[in-house]
């Protein structure tokens, strides 16, 4: 591992960002152990060896601000380990808030915005306070741990008696890193050579070029900076009054190259190579004395082209598996391929017939095989997200004055990688608001006779299709009648006479709550329409919301496992197949023509003691509904809405596989995707948001909802 | 080939022409989209502009003389930026160059001229060039494609 190492960056930093990931994942899970109190004794080394890596990894690729606050946690860390500190309170605080900002800027690299210039230098204080020792001698002076790639450098003597700072340096061209490369490679010294024109010399340029003329006959010249190409400068172009050679072969053959007229302070001196390619980095450093130049130079010398995320890692186990399946396919297909030659030799269809059942049931099973693994594959536990939950609470704990548990299960729980990235803002809101304005003031519990710690709980588990998240709380619940008042005053149709369930449904429609409700309302209206946005249009999700006054809310999450795979009732209209997302389905049902009441363009059902508004599939279509005895229907939900759907015919549950659908084919958005079965037919993924529309006709177009 | 006129689309945005089979209508659909087609596990809308608005086509097969016949006709799959979408034609002729200066950008009314009756599609064109003495119209494909996006009614 060494400057040659950090020369193919592009992969590296792919490679490198994929490791990270993982480490910070790992990361996560033992610091929410350690705070829970449930960490092995083997967790402190675990957490140290994962910073430690965090540090060398990027420091090869130049990431200086990362490097040294890995190294700053590393070092309290050890402190800990060695048994002199203990790691809890603001030592775990610090390792926490530590590893936060790693992922951090770990998450702006993989985003191929670079290392960003994130502010460490307050919390790497306060981490070289702590591994200083005990906090008796916190003031003892802080040792300089700059991030070994470019802290092996050193300063340098750079300040080679010019006045005017010099423009900042160019990066090293692929071209040139890879002679670089291959100079170390062959174990040369790589050396740089630094001069300056003398300002009274008119013409720079010539004089610069005389010395790159005679540089290039005594040494191996690798870069020239600013770089000497006739043609591109003038003679007298300014910029040449500093200069910058690297090259291998011998120094005094340099030097002497150097000795023009009108070329003063000439310097050489061997540059490292574990450090070649940090060199601009350390450059800028010492001259700009910033050391946001110098993180910016050296991300944009480790990172020419944004890193995008295009890579997983996958278990082998996976492609194992899915070998194995190809391997099956490929020997399907050379039973069906006999088989249809048969056929054409004039062997009686009949007798095949068993045959070809055969096949078919075998490509049944290995498509199905494939399917799933390749959902797998895309699959990561949902402990990914849970693991900054602690650290959250425990914050917000702080500041507030409370004191809440947080209880964290279900995190094996796998979902798509897609989802769960999409997940982490709604969950972090939900907790917050819980904090924030569900659980009491500790003196307030206990005047409510509650135990003076709140409790918060999220709970994830997988049932068939969908993943269940539950976030709830022991607080005080929010009031039907302060949202009722609050609807009223709003002007929402129809809230005064509102039955609960859908009253605590507006607190989901944007601004329904303003500052002045917060307190009143427990602050659950706050940025709720955002939690619904996200969970139910970019996740195709469901979110439920129940509380009880004085006890409590709990905000379940219904989310597809996955976003291109989900389970799906089949149903039949208008001779065209549906399919309604299980997400959006309560339950089937039956309806007899009598069980309806309502005028012709309004109609209701009673279903389970309520009434529910009708719709009809042709009806959506713009069809006139059907008449018969007795219908077949959905209940289908969205959000707290609910509808009763008649449908021609109920098929099946099915899993199935969405594509997208051209808008062009979509204009009433009634659909959200489509999907494609086997013998070629459509099946139209019906968007359940028409039910949102509260009360619509059964008949004639109502898809807008609005 | 289209409803009786002649039209060209730049080679790079066709995709692929397939024959004029497996459409499949889509439920409430407007009615200037005759359906989708799966192609490569991809579903492709599919308009038909030989419709005018509110009136399917319907099949007169040998009408007009020799027969404008089903198996002539195919599904040009354009690609417009990142979309993708199938255009019903009568028929796929050839490949022509056009010469740059024969093509008359804009001709105003092109696009809004009442089309003899029940001949002419209501294809958004956007210019037309000379090929020798004829003229070949040039649908503007991203309006094309924008229909779907044109509210059914005006909005309330």
């Amino acid at each position: 591992m060494s400057g040659v190492a950090g020369l193919d960056d592009s992969k590296l930093t792919r490679a490198f960002l994929e490791e990270a990931e993982e480490l910070i994942a790992r990361l996560g899970e033992e610091l929410a152990a350690v705070a829970a109190g449930t960490a092995s004794p083997q967790a402190i080394n675990e957490i140290f060896r994962i910073f430690h890596s965090l540090k060398s990894e990027s420091a090869i690729l130049g990431f200086a601000r990362l490097s040294s606050l890995a190294h700053h946690v590393e070092d309290v860390l050890g402190v800990a380990r060695s048994g002199s500190l203990a790691l809890e309170g603001p030592a775990l605080d610090a390792v926490q808030e530590g590893a936060d900002l790693i992922a951090s800027m770990i998450g702006a690299i993989g985003r191929g915005e670079g290392e960003p210039a994130s502010d460490t230098a307050s919390l790497s204080a306060e981490l070289v306070r702590l591994a200083g020792g005990s906090p008796g001698s916190a003031a003892a002076p802080a040792p300089d741990h700059g991030p070994p790639a470019v802290g092996q450098v050193g300063p340098g003597p750079q300040g080679t008696g010019g006045t005017a700072s010099p423009p900042p340096p160019r990066p090293f061209t692929p071209f040139e890193r890879s002679q670089v490369a291959e100079a170390i490679d062959r174990g040369e010294q790589l050396m740089r050579l630094a001069f300056r024109v003398d300002d009274a010399e008119p013409m720079k340029f010539a004089r610069a070029y005389l010395v790159f003329s005679n540089l290039e006959q005594a040494v191996n010249l690798l870069k020239v900076d600013p770089p000497l190409a006739m043609g591109e400068a003038t003679i007298e172009d300014s910029r040449y009054a500093r200069v910058t050679a690297w090259f291998t072969g011998p120094p005094e053959a340099a030097r002497e190259a150097a000795r023009v007229d009108q070329v003063l302070d000439v310097t050489v001196e061997p540059v490292e190579p574990a450090a070649a390619l940090g060199e601009e980095a350390s450059r800028a450093a010492a001259t700009a004395a910033a050391p946001a130049v110098a993180a910016a130079a050296a991300a944009a010398l480790a990172q020419p082209a944004p890193a995008e995320r295009t890579s997983i890692r996958v278990d082998t186990r996976r492609l194992d598996e899915l070998w194995g399946l190809v391997a099956g396919l490929v020997q399907q297909r050379g039973r069906i391929s006999t088989l249809s030659d048969r056929l054409a030799r004039g062997v009686d269809p009949m007798e095949l017939r068993g045959a070809l059942a055969e096949a078919a049931d075998g490509l049944a099973t290995i498509s199905a095989g494939m399917q799933q693994t390749m959902v797998e594959t895309r699959m990561v536990p949902i402990s990914v997200i849970f693991t900054k939950f602690p650290r959250l609470v425990r914050d917000l704990c702080r500041k507030l004055g409370k004191r809440i548990e947080l209880e964290l299960t279900g995190g094996e729980t796998g979902i798509d990688r897609g989802i769960v990235e999409a997940l982490s803002d709604p969950l972090t809101h939900l907790i917050r608001n819980a904090i924030d304005h569900g659980i009491e003031f500790p003196e307030e519990r206990v005047r409510l006779g509650k135990a003076e710690q709140g409790r918060i709980t999220i709970a994830a588990s997988r049932q068939g299709g969908t993943i269940l998240i539950e976030i709830s709380d022991d607080g005080r619940g929010i009031d039907p009648v302060t949202v009722r008042s609050r609807a009223v005053a709003m002007g929402i149709p129809g809230a005064a006479e509102m039955d609960e369930r859908r009253l605590l449904d507006l607190v989901f429609l944007p601004g329904f709550s303003t500052r002045e409700v917060v307190t009143d309302l427990s602050g659950r209206g706050v940025g709720m329409d955002v939690v619904s946005t996200r969970v139910r249009a970019t996740l195709k999700g469901e979110v439920l919301l129940f509380t009880e006054k004085g006890h409590g809310t709990r905000v379940t999450l219904l989310l597809p496992v996955s976003l291109t795979i989900m389970p799906a009732l089949l149903v039949r209209g208008e001779s065209h197949l549906f399919g309604i997302p299980l997400s959006g389905v309560d339950a089937t049902t039956r309806l007899l023509n009598t069980e309806i009441r309502g005028s012709r363009d309004r109609q209701f059902c009673t279903f389970q003691d309520g009434e529910l508004p009708l719709y009809s599939l042709s009806g959506l279509l713009g069809r006139p509904a059907r008449r018969a005895e007795e219908l077949e229907a959905v209940i289908v939900r969205h959000g707290q809405d609910r509808g009763c759907l008649v449908v021609d015919e109920l098929l099946e549950e099915r899993e199935l596989v969405i594509r997208p659908l051209d808008d062009l084919v979509n204009r009433d958005r009634l659909y959200s995707g489509v999907s494609v079965l086997e013998d070629g037919a459509l099946v139209f993924i019906l968007d359940t948001s028409f039910v949102r529309g509260g009360l619509a006709p059964v008949a004639g177009r109502s898809a807008g909802g609005t | 080939m289209l409803g009786g006129s002649r039209y060209g689309v730049p080679v790079a945005d066709v995709a692929r022409i397939v024959r004029h089979e497996g459409v499949q209508t889509v439920p409430s659909a407007p009615p200037a989209v005759e359906g989708v087609v799966t192609l490569a596990g991809e579903v492709v809308p599919v308009l038909d502009m030989r419709s005018r608005p509110g009136q399917r086509v319907v099949e007169r097969p040998g009408l007009r003389g020799g027969p404008p016949a089903a198996d002539r006709r195919r599904i040009v799959v354009l690609r417009v930026g990142s979309r993708t979408c199938g255009l019903t034609v009568d028929e796929v002729h050839e490949i022509v160059d056009v010469d740059e200066p024969s093509i008359e950008a804009e001709c105003p009314g092109a696009a809004t001229q009442e089309p003899p009756a029940g001949e002419s599609p209501r294809l958004p064109v956007k210019g037309t060039a000379a090929i020798g003495t004829s003229v070949m119209l040039l649908p503007d494909l991203a309006a094309l494609l924008d229909l779907g996006r044109m509210p059914t009614e005006p909005p309330e």
